[in-house]
């Protein structure tokens, strides 16, 4: 620290150089601790209360006894005051309360005005300068402080944003869950009773495949039944077909008897010459009759032909290999448990990725609501900084009526409002440290 | 050709049998059995037992059988033992139409 480097007085005499130079190094470690104290709490507020007493009244005695030193007075006090108070308040503060009794009788004492000595005065000087220098660095620490909180305030402030940023997204993700699984569960507006997507689909299939059977069993049902009415067509052909071979017959006989009647003719001569014209009409007609048979037997041999073709057709349209609709129907079945079961599985995924948001929301709302120790933290950096302002204008004060050689009155009207200033904010800090015990109930 | 047969039981129905492929080519057969004056108007029992394979025409005359019995006579009964033979007319919900055994 910079109270040690400058606590460097001329020594002209042995005893009080001791003394004092332990007083300065008491000064100096105080001042280090509360810098260290500040680094290690992040509150200096009581580190430096006790030790800025304690370096106070370690520093009061020396100082006073330089002056006795300087007029010649009596020196046996000195080895209790300095060697001892230089380590003793450092480690029990409260202790040197008692002592500003001591020092009174030399106020009263006119020699007490009087200047300094020279070789005294040095040393005063010495330590102002290490008081000037204690301050200063009070001065720098304040100033971190303060750059601690704006640090601070500003991480927090960063953190808060992205907390709130967090929760903005995981509740929109939440409602794209929320919607996918309404989608998913068959919502459609009012209609909640339709089941899930894929089942609708599953019972959609099923449904088609129901209707393509019952289409099969309705075409083959009805080749059938044309079937029949083709085997009964067949029926009449075949009737057709007996009722030409008779009418056949008939012809033939007919020619016969037309035959027979123009043998006849023949041999009646030329009396039967007439007859014998009719009879070759009548044989006429009977080869006539026997061509229009032959027609139409030609015609239902064709129509037998075309009857068979269309019975072929018929078979085709009539006969479908079920075994196919059966493995289609048992395909449908296999994909709607597949499809059941994917289903349940979104549909649980979706719960958990629901249950999942829920948490995180959860988890935000806790660490902002832990973030609030931003504010306690600020007030008590800002408490710290406060009082070190004050110590810090003490310190230089004292510094500077030591430095200046001003008269012992004036000392201890310094070291007097520095203690005060001690004692202020010992009570603060107190009823600071209440208070924080409170919040930190909450 | 398989063969299709009716006969006459003592309770006054009547059992059509068929066996080893009920397919179109049987359709004839069929027909001449469900018309016959024994199977008409009697409770009628389709015996199915003896058939290895059935196609959508078996099932068509089987529907065309049901529609001549009419609401005349009670659900006609069709006796199944193979397996295959009952899934096929389950697919065809023909245990809605008929009466399975």
């Amino acid at each position: 620290m910079g109270g040690g480097g400058t606590a460097k007085p001329r020594r002209t005499e042995a005893r009080p150089l001791a003394s004092g130079s332990l007083a300065l190094r008491a000064a100096a470690a105080a001042t280090a601790l509360v810098v260290l104290a500040q680094l290690v709490w992040g509150s200096v507020l009581d580190a430096v209360l006790v030790l800025m007493v304690a370096g106070a009244w370690a520093l009061v005695p020396s100082v006073l006894a330089r002056w006795r030193r300087a007029d010649g007075a009596e020196t046996n006090d000195e080895d209790q005051d300095g060697g001892e108070s230089g380590l003793a308040p450092e480690l029990d503060a409260p202790e040197p309360w008692p002592e500003p009794a001591a020092p009174e009788p030399y106020v009263e004492d006119a020699r007490a005005f009087a200047p300094p000595a020279p070789a005294g005065g040095v040393e005063l000087a010495g330590v102002g300068a290490a008081l000037v220098a204690g301050g200063r660095t009070m001065e720098r620490t304040r100033a971190d402080i303060e750059r601690s909180r704006s640090l601070l305030r500003e991480a927090v402030a960063g953190i808060f944003e992205s907390y709130n940023g967090l929760n903005v997204r995981v509740q929109q993700q939440q409602q794209l869950v929320v919607r996918m699984a309404g989608r998913l569960a068959g919502e459609r507006g009012n209609d909640k009773s339709e089941g899930g997507l894929f089942q609708r689909f599953v019972a959609e299939t099923e449904g088609s495949m129901n209707e393509l059977v019952q289409q099969i069993l309705k075409v083959a049902k009805q080749s059938v039944e044309m079937a029949n009415h083709i085997d009964d067509i067949t029926m009449k052909v075949v009737e057709i077909e007996r009722v030409a071979t008779r009418a056949q017959k008939l012809a033939d006989a007919s020619s016969m008897l037309a035959v027979n009647a123009k043998i006849e003719a023949t041999k009646a001569g030329r009396h039967a010459a007439g007859f014998s014209v009719v009879a070759s009409e009548v044989q006429n007609l009977a080869v006539e009759s026997r061509a229009f048979n032959e027609q139409i037997s030609e015609l239902i041999r064709e129509v037998r032909a075309e009857v068979d073709q269309t019975q072929l057709v018929i078979k085709e349209l009539a006969s479908q290999d079920m075994n196919l609709a059966l493995l289609a129907r048992s395909r449908a079945d296999e994909l709607g448990h597949e499809v059941g079961a994917v289903d349940a599985h979104i549909r649980e995924s979706l719960e958990t990725v629901a249950s999942i948001a829920a948490d995180v929301e959860r988890d935000v709302a806790v660490g902002i609501r832990h973030l609030q120790f931003e504010d306690i933290v600020t007030q008590v950096l800002e408490q710290s900084a406060l009082a070190l302002e004050r110590l810090t204008g003490g310190t230089s004060h004292l510094g500077n009526v030591l430095s200046d050689g001003a008269s012992a009155e004036r000392v201890e009207g310094a070291v007097e409002g520095l203690t005060q200033a001690c004692e202020a904010l010992h009570v603060k800090a107190e009823q600071q440290n209440l208070e924080e015990g409170a919040v930190e109930l909450f | 050709m398989d063969h299709i047969g009716v006969q006459k039981n003592a309770d006054g129905s009547v059992t059509i049998e068929v066996g080893g492929r009920f397919d179109f080519s049987t359709h004839a057969q069929f027909r001449a059995a469900y018309e016959s004056d024994v199977v008409r108007g009697a409770r009628i029992k389709v015996d199915l037992r003896k058939v290895d394979y059935l196609d959508s025409a078996a099932l068509g005359m089987l529907l065309l059988l049901r529609e001549q019995a009419g609401r005349t006579t009670d659900r006609i009964v069709l006796q199944v033992a193979s397996k295959d033979v009952l899934n096929i007319l389950k697919v065809a919900s023909f245990d809605q139409l008929f009466d399975l055994r």
